[in-house]
């Protein structure tokens, strides 16, 4: 069945202000973000993910990388693709370079997994 | 060598084929109405032996009954037709009606061939008998809870239960059993009550939709269900522990066909134009294994032997190099493959066909290839 979003926007908030953008990743990606229905959360939702990817610093994309599974890293790349879609300022290059490393742990499977799936970003 | 290419006419898409029992003759259809049978030569070429030409609209399947020798063929012009070859050797064809608004998609004989399995866009399957006494065909739908298109479908081996996969990305395993010609069927791993059109099992190939499903296979014993959907996944069902199902979501582009060629091995083809193992172990989860062949990536062209050609190049194309060529032997997305010699408990041959129009033999005998399945073991 369709997983709800149970996203904990205060506590991933607090893991970014303490400077755990890792593990605010972890928690945004395995709160089923994609769940999310109405445009208005949708939007919360992207604008949650993009803080989060903006935080987090090029050198620390592949120890992020690393410790996600391969569901988090469909999700991830998801979002990356959101971004490309609707960009905030400033925000494709740092996004291509997220791209880039989450394309080669997964390959072209998870692309095709944003294209094919029911739920999108 | 063990891929080897067949040219069976001219190098256009072919939409499926299949083989004579005897495995001399093939049936393709080239993303037409007509089906074309070509017969080996001594010399391993392939002549054109007969054409199959009633269909209105574009061929989506073929099947050739081994023991039988009947084929079916399904079109989008709604229609099935069943084909007999004469005592003179020409064959004759029989219409069958399916009752279905909607093109027909796919269509598979059962195992003891008495009947045949066909999915539509008209969100029904067609089980189609024949009545002996009026000597027509007889089809009975399935209708519940199919919600879409119906994409592939595969026969349990005790003639009843059929396994089919839908664009509404679900998979579901149906019971067929017409009284009026077979005898009431013994419980399965899949249950026990089989009344026609009972829904006995249902997968969603994934919670967030997961992309339609190309293609089902039982395996020998069927106890376990395999499928590949859009999403790039392969997934296996495994009755025995529970309607279990494992899935493995692939670093590759989608499979549109899928064989068990071993108890515990799947071959899987696709969009990457090569042939993909997989093992299945004891618990059921999947794991993939080696392509059949490397060189996926595109082959890189020689710089341009003059410099006129570079420069003709870099205006007509855009760009130096002429890079177009695939490095694997199907220049196109395989979409049929078929057991060419030996079973689902040890497949010998494979035949691929694809969208470059090509038949490619793959011997999974040989010494490469073998030496690929030998490793596979997890």
């Amino acid at each position: 069945g369709d997983d709800a979003a149970i996203i904990d926007a205060n506590q991933i908030n607090s893991l970014l202000s303490s400077n755990k953008n890792v593990e605010a990743l972890k928690l945004f990606l395995s709160s089923s973000p994609t769940g999310v229905k109405d445009p208005t959360s949708k939007k919360a939702a992207r604008d949650l993910a993009f803080r989060i990817l903006m935080a987090i610093k090029t050198a620390q994309m592949d120890g992020a990388i690393s410790q996600l599974d391969q569901d988090s890293l469909d999700v991830l790349m998801k979002f990356i693709y959101a971004g490309f879609e609707s960009p905030y300022e400033g925000s494709s290059g740092h996004l291509l370079v997220w791209h880039e490393k989450v394309f080669s742990a997964t390959g072209i499977g998870s692309v095709v997994r944003v294209l094919a799936d029911k739920r999108k970003a | 060598m063990s891929a080897s290419i067949q040219k069976v006419g001219p190098a256009i898409p072919i939409q499926c084929h299949a083989w004579s029992s005897d495995r001399q003759t093939i049936a393709v259809s080239h993303n037409d109405k007509l089906v074309e049978l070509y017969k080996q030569q001594p010399g391993g070429s392939w002549n054109q032996t007969d054409i199959l030409d009633q269909h209105d609209l574009r061929v989506n399947d073929i099947d050739w009954a081994p023991n039988t020798n009947r084929i079916v063929t399904c079109s989008a012009d709604r229609n099935a037709y069943v084909w007999v070859q004469g005592a003179d050797g020409k064959w004759k064809h029989t219409l069958v009606l399916l009752r279905i608004n909607r093109a027909a998609t796919c269509v598979r004989w059962s195992p003891q061939e008495n009947k045949f399995a066909v999915g539509s866009g008209a969100r029904i399957i067609s089980i189609c008998y024949l009545d002996e006494e009026k000597d027509w065909w007889v089809a009975k739908h399935i209708r519940k809870p199919l919600r879409s298109t119906i994409t592939t479908v595969d026969w349990h081996p005790n003639n009843i239960l059929l396994a089919a996969g839908c664009t509404d990305f679900k998979v579901r395993v149906f019971s067929t059993y017409i009284k009026e010609i077979e005898p009431k069927p013994s419980a399965t791993e899949w249950g026990a009550k089989m009344p026609f059109a009972n829904l006995m099992a249902e997968f969603s190939n994934s919670p967030t939709g997961g992309g339609w499903i190309h293609a089902v296979a039982f395996n020998e014993e069927g106890t376990r269900l395999a499928w590949v959907g859009h999403d790039s996944s392969i997934a296996v069902a495994d009755a025995p522990s529970g309607m279990v199902m494992m899935k493995l979501k692939t670093n590759l582009l989608p499979f549109l066909s899928l064989l068990w060629i071993g108890p515990n091995r799947l071959l899987a083809a696709g969009h990457d134009c090569v042939p993909v193992l997989f093992h299945v172990d004891s618990a059921g989860k999947v794991s993939q294994g080696p392509k059949l062949e490397e060189g996926g990536n595109v082959v890189e062209a020689t710089a341009a032997a003059s410099a006129k050609n570079m420069f003709k190049n870099k205006d007509r194309l855009g760009q130096e190099l002429v890079d177009s060529r695939l490095g694997t032997t199907h220049q196109n997305q395989i979409n049929s493959m078929r057991i060419l010699e030996g079973n689902k408990v040890e497949a010998r041959r494979v035949s691929t066909t694809a969208g470059d129009g090509a038949l490619v033999i793959w011997n999974l005998a040989s010494g490469a290839l073998a030496g690929k399945l030998a490793a596979l073991k997890i």
